[in-house]
């Protein structure tokens, strides 16, 4: 296999567009990452995957305005999360119009001892930012910094969020426990 | 454990590796649509425009001596193909952003 060169260069090949391939390097080389987050977020493969795809296209329709002050990776999943959050206001939208009420997770309809282990359903006892967090910092280990320019939140309330949910999964994990002894 | 482990052993299988699978070609795919979708609105929109510009500039030329040549057609009859151009460019510039 031929190693894949440095983004700068792929991305100004895109830009200038003298090279048809140079974007879908690009694809190939961040489609595991975004399609993961994404997956980590809707619990869908199908759904993350077509919010992937829309992604990488605005992504490549803004790549000239892509200044390389974060890294690319970084830039992505944040045009991820935004396709994310979009999609989620577009549901909300959608449920408002045919009356549907969302279902809250009942905290007495699931088993406490299926979740060790359980990430997704551990994820789903926490709010939507909070998981996100999470999910960047612990299983993408993005900085707080990284954090704050794919949320758009305050590096504080990042460290202040990972904190809060941290607690939130603990003592879920606890309850857990108490209630398998 | 510590809670901190507890946390980072939890995530640590959060991040799979997910194969390509002809993710990245569907992705090429719909570039190209794009692409195209963009020549034909950029091609319509110069045929749209060159077309609005051309009754003014009919105008001159009949009124600099092709009127002399052939009075009988006249500037109204000239207007009228000139604006039928104009319309139907515009009207593929419509399909075209559509589409």
């Amino acid at each position: 296999m031929t190693a894949l060169p440095p983004d700068a260069d792929l991305i100004a090949r895109v830009v200038a567009g003298d090279d048809p391939r140079a974007f879908e390097r690009l694809v190939m080389q961040y489609q595991s990452p975004v399609r993961g987050f994404l997956r980590q977020l809707t619990s869908d493969p199908a759904a993350a995957d077509d919010l992937a795809q829309e992604t990488f296209l605005k992504a490549f329709q803004r790549l000239a305005q892509f200044r390389g002050d974060a890294k690319l990776s970084t830039w992505l999943i944040a045009i991820a999360y935004n396709e994310f959050r979009q999609s989620q206001r577009r549901t909300a939208h959608q449920l408002k119009i045919t009356g549907a009420l969302r279902q809250e997770p009942d905290l007495h309809t699931i088993e406490p001892s299926s979740e060790i282990h359980d990430l997704p359903k551990l994820l789903g006892w926490l709010e939507e930012d909070e998981r996100v967090v999470m999910v960047l910092s612990y299983a993408y280990e993005f900085s707080h910094r990284e954090i704050a320019l794919v949320t758009g939140l305050p590096v504080g309330t990042v460290k202040s969020k990972v904190t809060r949910a941290k607690q939130r999964i603990l003592e879920r994990l606890r309850a857990t426990e108490t209630h398998d002894a | 454990m510590h809670d901190e482990q507890l946390i980072e052993r939890l995530f640590r299988d959060a991040r799979e590796d997910i194969a390509d699978d002809g993710f990245s070609r569907g992705v090429m795919k719909r570039i190209e649509m794009l692409r195209r979708a963009r020549r034909w609105v950029l091609g319509t929109a110069a045929v749209a425009g060159a077309t609005i510009a051309t009754p003014p500039l009919v105008h001159v030329v009949f009124d600099a001596g092709f009127n002399a040549v052939l009075p009988h057609i006249g500037a109204p009859v000239v207007d009228v193909v000139a604006m039928c151009a104009t319309a139907l460019a515009l009207w593929f510039f419509c399909v075209s952003v559509e589409s």
